[in-house]
């Protein structure tokens, strides 16, 4: 167990019935770097991002997060332990504000006695200053000032992506889980979302794991890469060895391609 | 139009808005607090008082519900239950106090009863919440069944069908006023002079504090009108204090989790909110509100406004179904529809049946219309179907004696007036409210499709 990763995939393997979603996954993320999960439809990502957060139960293998094992902890555990994530098909709380979903992303850091904010204390209102304050900054950091009180179900798609983020920062988590955050965005949208993931990285001080499908971000941002298919391991290195791997080729162009591909070098 | 210019956090933590707002709710109070005596002076009686106490009361138990349906996205069918389990309970242990000593008992036992009945609907929403949806409705319901037919059967135990004592109330608020007993002959004093009507029926309704006095049965008009005055003003306060406790909620932490809940338990469990307890929290606090008013309402009954025993036909399903209706007519997740809801339920109901239509009335008079054109066309009293008008005036008459029988024709007209209005108002009167808000706000410039909701995408890949 190295003390710099994060985070050690052992073996990891999630089956539905006889569907092998992920079938012996190892990977280590190493702290504060950006790694990258990418592969075909079906691959199998977004089911390892739900086995570490703990949604779906984990057939076989460990999970360990900062040398604790996680395999056995629930999604709430997972939260306080500092992992956050966002989701491919925006899940946020659609009838509240920016605001407010932002203040529910402090939630672990807000554990008071219930009849204390029923009756909302002094200290309560103390309490909601500091995180009031803690909102603001990542407000500024991604420039949703404009939208602060305005209702998640009027927004438009990428500033959505933008709160789901943001929702996952409220929480200060030592990882944080992008799943696909490009899908459905523009150009000018994804690349504000390049100079965020890189800011998240170096001034925050977050590592990230993300999914994504859009290889112009994944090769500005990511530190290291993992290609899978099918869920089992294909490749992994830098953006620039992973696209050059013939089974990586194979997996999202066919066959053909890697024999001309392999011609062409020769 | 009017801007707020937000300067602090606490714009956005503080209960009111600005100072307008405050304004207009101390408007509202306002308004609250003379009903009453402007009821009573305008000689409305103690049908008409009685009605507002229900619509406070049914205030207390919807923001129970707005709480629970509005807030948590949880439907329970089951409510009446912990009406049935205040109203009981609060008899139980405010008896075990001897009967003349009171002072602040009752304040105490209705705090006992309260905190009692939440912690029952924490044990109850524990193992219910392994349902979702419609079947935790349905266990809802049953949990309802179970405890009605508990309460009622185990007379032994239960004390069977409930009859309240109202004298609790008057000794409660006899030792109030004793407090306050110089003042108010000072008050006397002073609005006696006044010329408004409705300061003279304050009068009135002021002096008859002095005419109950335990013991003395004198005047048993002025002492129910005054028993309803006292309960008045108690289902206020207690509606204030719940109005206060329903706002803390929302703006805490707590009530955020609550919305979490509702409206995305996967992403909810994925920031580290603990679903099951805090589903049952809102279950607890539901319970809580539900109490007070089961509390209230075995008084309220016990008084004039009905003749009836608690646990028999008056709390029953339909209270279930009614607090329900008042939430979501009021409009889902805020706490205006809750109180809304119940003045516009609990109102028109009674407005339909009291005063606008008596339809039994018309019922009879059709079929003695009926009958007496239908012995002017035969001019005779043969009563065989023959003729085509013979059959025409056994079908109508005999639709005519349907409707003569049919007590519930009131309920029918009621059902389809809420079937209008959710059609117009899918979101409830708060949201009708807000629009004419907002219509008097920018008046010239009031656009039809401001608050028009459009879905942006479908969600598809839901883990659940």
């Amino acid at each position: 167990m190295n003390s710099d990763n994060i985070l050690n995939v052992n073996d990891l393997a999630v089956y539905f019935g006889g569907i092998k979603a992920v079938d012996g996954i190892t990977f280590d993320v190493s702290r504060g770097s950006i790694y990258t999960i990418i592969g075909p439809n079906g691959a199998g990502k977004t089911t390892i991002f739900n086995a570490i957060s703990r949604l779906y139960n984990v057939t076989r293998g460990t999970l360990r997060f900062d040398g604790t094992d996680i395999t056995s902890l629930n999604a709430q555990q997972i939260a306080s332990l500092g992992i956050a994530r966002t989701f491919q098909n925006i899940e946020l709380f659609e009838n509240a504000s920016v605001l407010q979903n932002l203040l529910i992303g402090r939630a672990t850091h807000a554990q008071s006695q219930f009849w204390h904010d029923m009756l909302f204390l002094p200290h309560v209102k103390r309490a909601e200053h500091e995180h009031r304050h803690q909102v603001e900054k990542v407000i500024d950091f991604l420039n949703l000032q404009p939208h602060r009180d305005s209702l998640i179900s009027g927004l438009p798609y990428g500033v959505r992506k933008v709160v789901e983020i943001a929702r996952a920062l409220c929480t200060e988590p030592k990882l944080l889980l992008l799943d696909e955050p490009a899908s459905g965005l523009s150009v000018e949208e994804t690349q504000d979302l390049v100079y965020w993931i890189k800011d998240i990285k170096n001034l925050l001080g977050m590592t990230v794991i993300m999914v994504e499908h859009d290889m112009s971000l994944v090769s500005q941002v990511s530190d290291h890469v993992l290609a899978m298919n099918q869920g089992r391991f294909l490749a992994s290195g830098t953006i620039g060895e992973v696209q050059a791997n013939p089974a990586v080729i194979e997996a999202y162009l066919g066959s053909e391609a890697v024999q001309n591909s392999m011609s062409e070098a020769t | 139009m009017r801007f707020q210019f937000k300067t602090s956090y606490n714009a956005d933590i503080n209960l009111f808005k600005d100072a307008i707002s405050v304004r207009d709710y101390g408007f509202v109070l306002l308004c609250f607090l003379i009903a009453p005596t402007v009821i009573l002076s305008f000689g409305g009686g103690a049908t008409l008082l009685d009605l507002a106490t229900m619509i406070l009361i049914f205030s207390i138990a919807g923001l129970g519900m707005m709480i629970l349906t509005g807030f948590t996205g949880l439907v329970s069918l089951g409510h009446a239950a912990f009406m049935l389990l205040g109203a009981y309970l609060y008899h139980y242990i405010s008896n075990l106090v001897a009967a003349n000593t009171y002072g602040l008992w009752p304040l105490i036992s209705g705090v006992i009863t309260t905190g009692v009945v939440g912690a029952i609907g924490y044990m109850v929403a524990r193992p219910a919440l392994r349902m979702t949806g419609i079947f935790l409705s349905i266990a809802s319901l049953l949990f309802f069944e179970l405890i009605n037919g508990l309460l009622t059967n185990f007379g032994g135990f239960t004390v069977g069908t409930l009859v309240a004592s109202e004298t609790w109330l008057h000794s409660f608020w006899l030792n109030v006023m004793d407090l306050f007993r110089h003042e108010l002959k000072v008050f006397e004093r002073v609005v006696i002079w006044n010329p408004l009507s409705w300061i003279q029926g304050l009068y009135n309704a002021i002096i008859q504090f002095d005419v109950i006095v335990p013991g003395r049965a004198e005047a048993p008009q002025l002492r129910i009108a005054a028993h309803g005055l006292h309960l008045y003003y108690l289902c206020l306060v207690l509606l204030l204090i719940g109005i206060w406790i329903t706002r803390n909620v929302t703006r805490s932490p707590l009530g955020r989790k609550l919305v979490a809940i509702r409206d995305s338990e996967v992403s909810a469990r994925c920031i580290g909110i603990n679903i099951k307890h805090g589903k049952s929290l809102a279950m607890a606090i539901s319970a809580g509100f539900t109490a007070v008013a089961g509390i209230l309402i075995a008084y309220a009954i016990n008084g004039e406004f009905q003749a009836g025993k608690v646990g028999e036909g008056s709390i029953t399903i339909v209270e279930s179904i009614v607090l329900l209706l008042i939430v979501v007519v009021g409009g889902l997740g805020s706490v205006h529809g809750a109180i809304l809801g119940a003045i516009a339920y609990i109102g028109l109901r009674f407005i339909l049946f009291e005063y606008i239509v008596d339809f039994e009335h018309i019922a009879h008079q059709l079929h003695h219309g009926i009958a007496f054109t239908e012995n002017w066309l035969t001019g005779a009293k043969t009563y065989e179907v023959s003729s085509a008008s013979d059959q025409l005036r056994v079908f109508l008459g005999g639709i005519a004696q349907y409707l003569s029988e049919v007590t519930v024709l009131g309920d029918i007209v009621f059902g389809f007036l809420l079937i209008i209005i959710l059609s117009h108002e899918p979101l409830g009167l708060f949201a009708r409210y807000r629009k004419s808000q907002a219509f008097l706000d920018l008046f010239p410039f009031y656009r039809r499709n401001t608050f028009r909701r459009q879905r942006a995408y479908a969600k598809t890949d839901r883990l659940h």
